[in-house]
């Protein structure tokens, strides 16, 4: 059987933050989440995840910063990082990918289907 | 008469009121001048003063030509307005006329009167039009019956280029007390400029993720199979999702709209090939058509390259063909095609659908148009009203134009639209196309199709 993929959400919009764990947990995956940028990029750095699902605007620490700490100190394992957020600026995609991201998906553009699709290939490249 | 001493005296000072290049301290400069000017024509003035007054004869500012005048100054302007006494001399300069005062004690500090050794005043009224506007004092070492005629009439010219310095200095002060005013204002303007942006961006963004939120609720609740729905709510749930994509496009084009009209939009020409970005849009909205069971054609494959912002005419194809995908009846065409004089393309995209009324095809490109003849309602089509305002004002600053042809209802749309092609005259003049904001350029949100 295949093992179980581990997936972190940093969101911190409480409806959204569950609604994508509830999402992906009926998919099968093993979910944990994060409200705030701090406490996701420790769990980044002491857990060991298959896909992180970044949210840009957030409380404590933001994306960007989270992006920019991972690069600056890369973990030991390789990361799948996509962002998960609302801002749809070019200048802010662009810098993400500068930053080391993988993937950049805009929240109000996809429907649930669609960020499960993009999940799911994001997960496959990996392996 | 004057003599032409005086004369020529009057005439070269008047040049030098007019020369002198900070007229904000035109007066300090040019007093001492008119003193040593008479001094010159034989009126032995050793103190000038000018002071100025206000209508009511509130005094306004005083002017003196060395330091011990400064008592003058001090004696005079204790007083808050000039005329107090309803002495003779008052009276005098009230109504134009020049005075000759011997009895210069009560006007000058006694002791200063003594060190200078002055005998007398000749005070003149200054005019602006036909209002005195102050008094010039001078104080001669003469005694008071030997000022004659004609120095007072010399005098008196002279307090007409003393006030004309006033006014010259006057003027020169607002202005750069404006200037700085408006300076001001300005840096304020751009502060709230900036806060607005930041504030839209914001809001704009705390906008859409409750709406988020609710759209993908609502979009799980109607998708899965293992929710059982009621057809009322199935109803009810899918107009909650279609109003709220309706509410995160005009949330996008509100945010475009106000970042083209902010001038916040870069454009930034290449060349490229309109037919293969077309190839691509068609790509983009494939699973779109294929679920109305639209065809999506293009007539004419080898077109000249245009010289235009490829990422900008990618959202006006995408807003064109997506609205002709939304007025289009299940089972129509879409087809693209191209024409070419040389100078532009011309895009054209036309469908077989909904059409448009004559009397609408005007309104067509404005903001928030309503079609008071388009059965198709803005809340069934999902629009923003905001789309084809943004595609128009896209073209437009890429140096293109836009328009739409309809025979009518249901006689279907084409919408057209040109480009300056990417030829030797156009490369040539690149810079002419570019066009990079001041500040920060904000990219466009996302089109919704």
């Amino acid at each position: 059987m295949e093992t179980q993929k581990k997936i972190l959400i940093i969101e911190d919009d409480q409806f959204l933050r569950e609604f994508y764990q509830e999402l992906l947990g009926e998919e099968g995956y093993m979910v944990e989440v994060a409200a705030e940028g701090e406490m996701g990029l420790s769990k980044i750095r002491s857990g060991v995840y298959d896909l992180i699902l970044l949210d840009i605007m957030l409380p404590k620490k933001d994306g960007i910063q989270i992006l920019r700490e991972l690069k600056a100190a890369p973990p030991v394992n390789k990361l799948t990082i996509v962002v998960l957020t609302n801002l749809g600026q070019d200048a802010v995609i662009k810098e993400c990918f500068d930053l080391g991201a993988d993937g950049y998906l805009i929240k109000s553009a996809l429907n649930p289907d669609q960020v499960l699709q993009e999940v799911k290939s994001y997960l496959q490249k990996t392996t | 008469m004057v003599s032409e001493e005086k004369i020529a005296l009057f005439l070269n000072l008047q040049q030098l009121a007019l020369d002198l290049e900070d007229s904000t301290k035109l007066l300090e400069q040019f007093l001492p001048k008119v003193l040593e000017g008479f001094n010159k024509v034989n009126c032995p003035y050793i103190f000038l003063s000018a002071i100025f007054i206000d209508l009511d004869g509130k005094i306004k500012q005083t002017f003196f030509t060395d330091k011990f005048n400064q008592l003058t100054a001090e004696e005079v302007t204790k007083k808050d307005n000039l005329f107090q006494k309803g002495s003779e001399w008052e009276m005098k300069v009230m109504y134009g006329e020049a005075a000759v005062v011997s009895d210069i004690g009560a006007f000058i500090n006694s002791s200063y009167q003594q060190f200078q050794q002055i005998h007398s005043l000749l005070i003149l009224p200054i005019q602006h039009g036909h209002k005195l506007s102050g008094i010039l004092v001078l104080g001669s070492s003469n005694s008071a019956d030997k000022i004659n005629s004609e120095e007072v009439e010399f005098g008196k010219m002279i307090t007409r280029l003393v006030n004309l310095s006033y006014r010259l200095q006057d003027t020169e002060r607002s202005l750069t007390q404006i200037t700085q005013q408006v300076y001001v204002m300005n840096a304020k303007l751009h502060q709230l400029d900036k806060l607005k942006d930041d504030f839209v961006s914001v809001a704009s963004h705390e906008l859409r993720t409750p709406m988020t939120a609710i759209r993908s609720y609502a979009w799980m609740a109607l998708h899965r199979p293992d929710i059982p729905l009621s057809q009322k709510l199935e109803r009810y749930l899918y107009r909650t999702l279609i109003s709220t994509e309706r509410l995160i496009n005009l949330v996008n084009d509100m945010l475009n709209v106000s970042r083209i009209e902010a001038g916040k939009v870069e454009i930034t020409p290449k060349s490229f090939d309109m037919a293969s970005l077309v190839k691509e849009v068609y790509e983009e909205v494939r699973a779109k058509a294929d679920e109305k069971r639209l065809q999506l054609q293009i007539l004419e494959h080898k077109v000249p390259l245009v010289f235009a912002d490829p990422d900008k005419v990618h959202q006006v194809l995408l807003n064109l063909v997506g609205n002709a995908l939304k007025f289009t009846y299940p089972g129509g065409i879409i087809t693209v095609d191209f024409f070419s004089d040389g100078k532009e393309l011309e895009v054209s995209i036309k469908d077989n659908g909904a059409g448009i009324s004559k009397e609408d095809l005007s309104k067509l490109f404005h903001k928030f148009a309503r079609l008071d003849n388009s059965y198709v309602s803005i809340s069934v089509s999902g629009g923003t009203g905001l789309g084809l305002y943004i595609s128009k004002s896209l073209i437009e600053l890429m140096h293109g134009r836009i328009w739409a042809q309809s025979e009518g209802v249901d006689k279907g749309t084409t919408f057209n639209f040109s480009l300056p092609l990417a030829n030797e005259e156009n490369l040539k003049n690149a810079k002419m196309y570019e066009l990079k904001p001041e500040g920060e350029a904000k990219p466009l949100e996302p089109v919704a199709i």
